[in-house]
């Protein structure tokens, strides 16, 4: 009986020294990563620009600024900080001498080059966010036809509160509404440029005027050779491309029905599929692609008896003739620009390997050469008359 | 409160030669002079009419007997009736024809009798014979049955125990109307001399929890045992656990279900509350209500019963996380609002997490404490004022109000898992504001392990889950109740004979 | 009590896929083959399956017997206690490697500024608790995670079929046979081949369980998670992504996105991580202290935790200078872990063969008996 009432004596003793040694050392030195909200500068967006001297970056980021704090209604607007270094995250560090709070960006939505990074750097930036574990895999690179990437930043956003989320959403809601924007979120902008036979394109954006208000719009695409930007493309080329990539789901096509010198015909594109085979006989490469797309109709020319399946059948084929020969017109371009931003080269590696390694070297040539036949079917699957 | 002569007193008493006499004014004495100092200890002598050679002598303790069962069917016979002492013993023969008591012991052991006289048994001695007779007169007030306040239901019985361990026993036998319903009288407490008794019923309950709980039992040794509570103290399995090994209710159906199922239950006379062993995790979320309401409903009310117990516990520490460590695992939207609301807050969260956790617990142990007639102020104090107001003032931020209501609010469906959802919902919060989620589920874990390496008496506390098997027998109760119609098995964690109920529910 | 230290056949089998899939979570990667690297997964187990058949032959010799007393009765006292010490070694080598892999991915991925000791104390704190309460809870243990980790691993699985391109896994067969080979025999030794570490625990297994099912079912349920997990990372990263993606895991999950809320999941990931990570050094830590006891005759090898605990965190600290080492010193542990995995349990085989003919034969009269 004594013996036990010693030992528990003994072991309360310990528990009570294990419990204020636990305690001590968890209060004293402070929990080491513990970040409270309010101790966050939460960034949105970055803008990388050549700096004023030489080799030396400008970073502009767009944080969060909170009008209103708590309770009921709060408001959030941009503001914009920047800060130049040698190099990114030195750039990112040095942001720090101006701010009360770290930078963080976790909930960071997009990276905008200038051109001229975009020609020269992209691989250092690349390199900053793929060490660094808080930027997401999801966020888009874009690159600003403005002259300077921080002058996207001027713009005032229209839907949400800062320009990054508005590029952000107008680059990932595109392809269900006009299908003209490239969307490729960095980790397959990764997988793109490391892969063979195939050219990393990259949305570009820009200011237009809108009223007296001035916003940020998706314009056509760039272009890259490895990781150095060579050409610009319009946005009905990046259009085309998409429907060569097989990543089209939404989007217009309007045509010149009547041939009146006017389009007087839409149709929404409901659904599109893609195939495309690449072969090589030898000499040449021979790339055949199929595109099957379902649409509706939106407009229609006058006097169109749409309960006419002839006429339909019409419609059908001119839609189709219209949508073959713009993307003939594209991979004309993408031919003379010697970027085979169209994975034809890609394909061949992916099924052939052998093949592609002997052929790599002179893709070039071959992807000038090549000869591409398309054909273009289009279903018409809906009136759209409802009145 | 009774003063009992001391052990002492009485060894002295025996020791000192003085023991039970044939002569009835020696034994009278010796009586009275144990019972000196106590003011409620009545001596009535008297002889019958017919033969004034008979001379009793009884003794009670007045408040303890039915006034009325002695001056009708002891007085009153052995002061009318014609003894005719023949071959039997008198007392004997008083016992068999002339008291008219339905319960009568003869005995010469000071000891016992004086136990009886205690509980209130009237004590009978007669002029030339050494032993007594014990005459059953117990009579006290007792409280009416009434529901207990603490697990009251929308619809089933509404009878709970009540103190006296006679009519608790009552309740159980009236419902288990079977042979095989033992029950085995012990009594426990050096100075108490507690009644108590341990009910199962034979052919259910595995006979090897039977044996160990004997085992247990050996190891009381108590001066007193107030409420079934000591004893639980004393029997439950010596691990440092916060959950109950051993479960307790004071509504008799719930007992009388659970020894149907193969537990076993013991009572004790002076407290309405039962207990129940073995106890497992899983009945922590059953409720006899479950039982007695459409089998959809009560599947639902359960399984919310669960999600509550998860919520009330990881509630705060997942806050924490969220807002202190891995900011990124909030959409963007929420992100932005909770920084907003964070941006003017003195506190670190897991600080304020805390504060308001304690806060929430003074609110509610008030609420218990204080008389009805406060109540609504109270409420209206408590909730709106203090969350609102400290909301205003920016002493916390709205969030954590909802988290910790929320926890709150959830800790109440929870009845009986209080103590472990305090320990352990504080020591997930304090973990988890150290070391972010990797802390929390580190927490989790430990948690986890400490479930699956807890016994009670012997049995896993996590059967039936922790076999994790799909064989539906094992889980019909668990998650959802299924319908008696499906029933056919009784659970098979504490049981081992029997396991085929009678063709339970018939065709419907 | 009632209640003797026995493992039911789940509970053995949850023990060894826990085993094998806790490690790779933080893997999960390629090794070395780019896009080819399932076929080696796939080679790997067939390559494994003799070897856990010879584990579990020694099992069935000796039933109810773990590794150490095998060791000791069928070499006797001083060889069987050299072979005990080679195997306490590499068990509590194994806990340091497995330790510090974890504590890395937690200190780069999610916590880092805290001091890896810091992590690695919690760690060892839940193995040395599930330890200390015995094979029997470890067992339960793992029966519970498992569940939970194999039905992350299937939601994950769902949850990045959108974003999954089938283009990814190819060119098919691109690699060269010897490199498949290669990378096939680093996925042998680690972490296939490391359910030799369920021998010393094989003596809760109850005689009439066999082992020929529990370790052969462990190791394809084990090795099928491997190859899910891998084929998600693969198809929705692609292949230069994994190759330079220290927790491929991680990433893909984060990529996913379901409607407009279900967006941050990768905390699934990390509690899958976790929870794999604890059953994997809790079987370290119990392997490594029933040797020791075994080793120094101690009855109970509940007081020998600690200390393996200790070792295994001061070992875990000074392996390695930094992650990039961590990664490129797999290739090594391939050569000296065979010794472990392969040589040393086949010598153990063949002399318990050995000792079993001439124990039929009658010529031995060293009967079996109960341990």
């Amino acid at each position: 009986m004594e013996k036990i009432k010693r030992v528990a004596f003994i072991s309360i003793k310990i528990t009570t020294i294990l419990i204020v040694t636990m305690t001590i050392l968890l209060t004293l030195p402070g929990c080491w990563n513990y970040r409270g909200l309010n101790e966050l500068e939460t960034v949105v967006g970055v803008a990388v620009d050549m700096g004023s001297e030489k080799n030396t970056y400008r970073i502009t980021f767009e944080t969060v600024e909170y009008k209103k704090a708590g309770g009921t209604d709060s408001e959030f607007s941009p503001k914009l900080i920047e800060s130049e270094g040698t190099t990114f995250f030195e750039a990112i560090r040095k942001a720090k001498i101006m701010l009360g709070n770290k930078l963080y960006f976790s909930h960071m939505q997009v990276i905008i080059l200038s051109e001229q990074i975009a020609r020269e750097r992209l691989k250092e930036v690349l390199s900053w966010y793929s060490h660094d574990l808080e930027p997401r895999e999801t966020i888009y690179i874009v690159i600003s036809r403005e002259e300077s990437a921080a002058k996207l930043f001027e713009a005032k956003p229209f839907s949400t509160d800062f320009v990054s989320t508005e590029i952000f959403e107008i680059i990932y809601e595109d392809p269900d509404v006009y299908s003209q924007t490239i969307n490729l979120p960095a980790y397959r902008s990764y997988d793109v440029l490391n892969s063979p036979g195939i050219n990393l394109t990259l949305p570009v954006f820009r200011l237009v005027k809108n009223g007296n208000m001035v916003m940020v719009s998706s314009d056509g695409s760039a272009v890259f050779k490895e990781d150095k930007l060579t050409n610009y493309i319009t946005m009905e080329d990046t259009g085309n491309l998409l429907f060569v990539l097989d990543e089209v789901s939404g989007g217009i096509i309007s045509i010149d029905f009547n041939k009146d010198g006017q389009n007087d015909t839409s149709m929404e594109i409901k659904e599109s599929k893609t195939k495309t085979k690449v072969k090589y006989d030898g000499n040449k490469v021979k790339v055949k692609i199929d595109i099957k797309s379902d649409v509706a109709l939106g407009e229609t020319p006058k006097n169109f008896d749409t309960f006419n399946h002839k006429e339909i059948k019409k419609l059908e084929e001119e839609a189709g003739k219209h949508l073959s020969g713009r993307i003939m017109e594209t991979i004309k371009k993408a031919k003379e620009m010697g970027c085979d931003i169209f994975g034809f080269g890609n394909s061949i590696y992916k099924n052939s390997p052998k093949l592609w390694e002997k052929l790599k070297d002179k893709w070039e040539m071959l992807f000038k050469d090549s000869e591409v036949d398309i054909t273009v079917k289009i279903s018409i699957k809906n009136s759209g008359e409802s009145k | 409160m009774l003063d009992y002569p001391s052990k002492e007193a009485v060894e002295k008493l025996r020791a000192g030669g003085t023991v039970l006499t044939e002569d009835l004014n020696q034994n009278i004495s010796l009586f009275k002079s144990m019972f000196k100092n106590i003011g409620t200890f009545v001596v009535r002598e008297f002889s019958n009419k017919n033969d004034a050679r008979f001379k009793f002598c009884i003794f009670y303790i007045d408040g303890m007997v039915n006034s009325e069962t002695i001056n009708e069917n002891i007085i009153k016979p052995l002061m009318h009736s014609k003894i005719q002492p023949d071959s039997q013993n008198l007392l004997d023969m008083l016992a068999n024809q002339i008291i008219l008591i339905n319960h009568v012991q003869k005995s010469g052991d000071i000891q016992q009798i004086t136990e009886s006289l205690n509980f209130g048994d009237t004590i009978l001695f007669v002029e030339g014979e050494k032993d007594a007779l014990i005459l059953e007169t117990k009579s006290f007030t007792l409280r009416s049955l009434s529901e207990p306040s603490a697990e009251q239901i929308l619809s089933g019985p509404r009878e709970g125990f009540n103190e006296s361990l006679l009519v608790n026993l009552s309740l159980l036998r009236r419902r288990i109307k079977d042979k095989d319903l033992k029950m085995e009288y012990h009594s426990f407490g050096t100075r108490t001399h507690t009644r108590a008794c341990i009910c199962y019923v034979e052919g259910i309950a595995d006979p090897n929890i039977l044996e160990e709980l004997h085992k247990r039992l050996q190891n009381v040794n108590i001066d007193g045992i107030i409420d079934t509570n000591y004893l639980r103290e004393i029997i439950k399995d010596k691990i440092f656990t916060p959950f109950r090994t051993v479960g307790v209710s004071e509504r008799p159906d719930v007992v009388a279900a659970k020894l149907l199922e193969g537990r076993i239950a013991i009572l004790i006379e002076g407290s309405p509350v039962a207990i129940t062993l073995p106890y497992l995790f899983v009945e922590s979320f059953q409720s006899n209500e479950d039982y007695y309401l459409n089998f959809i409903y009560a599947s639902f009310e359960r399984f919310i019963r669960i999600l509550s117990f998860f919520l009330t516990i990881i509630t705060p520490g997942l806050y924490i996380c969220a807002v202190g460590y891995h900011h990124d695992l909030i959409p963007f939207e929420l992100f932005l609002s909770f920084t907003a609301q964070r941006s003017s807050v003195p506190l670190p969260a897991s600080i304020e997490a805390f504060l308001l956790l304690i806060v929430f617990e003074i609110i509610k142990e008030a609420g218990i404490r204080m008389p009805s007639n406060m109540g609504q102020a109270l409420s209206i104090v408590g909730a709106l004022v203090i969350g609102q107001a400290a909301v205003e003032a920016r002493l916390v931020a709205a969030p954590v109000i909802i988290v910790v209501s929320l926890t709150a609010i959830t800790n109440l469906l929870i009845p009986k898992l209080r103590t472990p959802a305090i320990v352990f919902r504080y020591f997930l919060l304090l973990i988890s504001s150290v070391m972010g989620y990797f802390g929390f589920i580190v927490g989790l874990s430990l948690i986890l392990v400490h479930l699956l390496s807890l016994r009670s008496f012997g049995i896993p506390y996590l059967t039936p889950i922790d076999r994790f098997s799909l064989k539906p027998q094992d889980f019909k109760d668990v998650l959802f109740r299924v319908p008696w119609c499906k029933m056919k098995q009784r659970p098979a964690m504490a049981v081992d004979k029997m396991r085929q109920k009678e063709q339970g529910g018939g065709k419907n | 009590m009632i209640n003797k230290e026995s493992l039911t056949t789940r509970q053995s089998i949850c023990i060894i896929v826990l085993f094998v899939f806790g490690s790779s979570a933080i893997v999960g990667g390629e090794y070395g083959a780019e896009q080819d690297s399932w076929i080696a997964v796939i080679l790997a187990i067939v390559m494994a399956i003799p070897l856990t058949l010879m584990y579990a032959r020694i099992m069935k010799l000796y039933p109810n017997n773990d590794l150490f007393d095998i060791s000791l009765k069928v070499f006797g006292n001083i060889a069987g206690r050299i072979i005990i010490l080679l195997f306490v070694l590499y068990f509590i080598l194994l806990s340091s490697l497995v330790l510090r892999n974890f504590s890395e991915f937690i200190q780069i991925g999610t916590l880092p500024e805290t001091p890896q000791l810091a992590i690695l104390v919690l760690f060892v704190l839940v193995a040395a608790y599930i330890s200390s309460k015995g094979i029997q809870v470890l067992g339960k243990w793992c029966a519970v995670a498992l569940p939970i980790t194999a039905s992350i691993v299937g939601m994950t699985i769902i949850f990045c079929m959108p974003a999954m391109r089938l283009s990814y896994i190819q060119p098919v067969f691109n690699t060269d046979i010897k490199t498949i080979f290669v990378v096939a025999l680093k996925v042998l030794s680690f972490p296939f081949a490391e359910i030799v570490l369920f021998l010393p625990l094989a003596s809760s297994v109850r005689k009439k369980d066999s082992p020929y099912k529990i370790y052969l079912l462990g190791l394809i349920f084990g090795g099928l998670m491997i190859l899910a997990s891998f084929l998600r990372n693969l198809l929705v990263l692609g292949a230069p992504h994994l190759k330079n993606s220290l927790f491929p895991s991680y990433s893909a999950l984060r990529i996913v996105r379901i409607g407009t809320f279900l967006t941050r999941l990768d905390a699934l990931i990390t509690s899958n991580f976790y929870l794999g990570g604890f059953s994997k050094i809790s079987a370290c830590i119990l392997a490594s202290s029933i040797g020791v006891a075994k080793l120094f005759n101690v009855k109970d090898y509940k007081s020998t935790i600690i200390p393996i605990c200790i070792i295994a965190v001061t070992v875990a600290i000074i392996i390695y200078r930094n992650v990039m080492e961590m990664f490129t010193s797999i290739t090594i542990y391939n050569y000296y872990s065979f010794f472990f995995q392969l040589i040393l349990p086949a010598i153990i085989w063949v002399g318990a063969e050995i000792k079993n003919r001439k124990m039929k034969a009658g010529l031995n009269p060293e009967n079996q008996q109960d341990s």
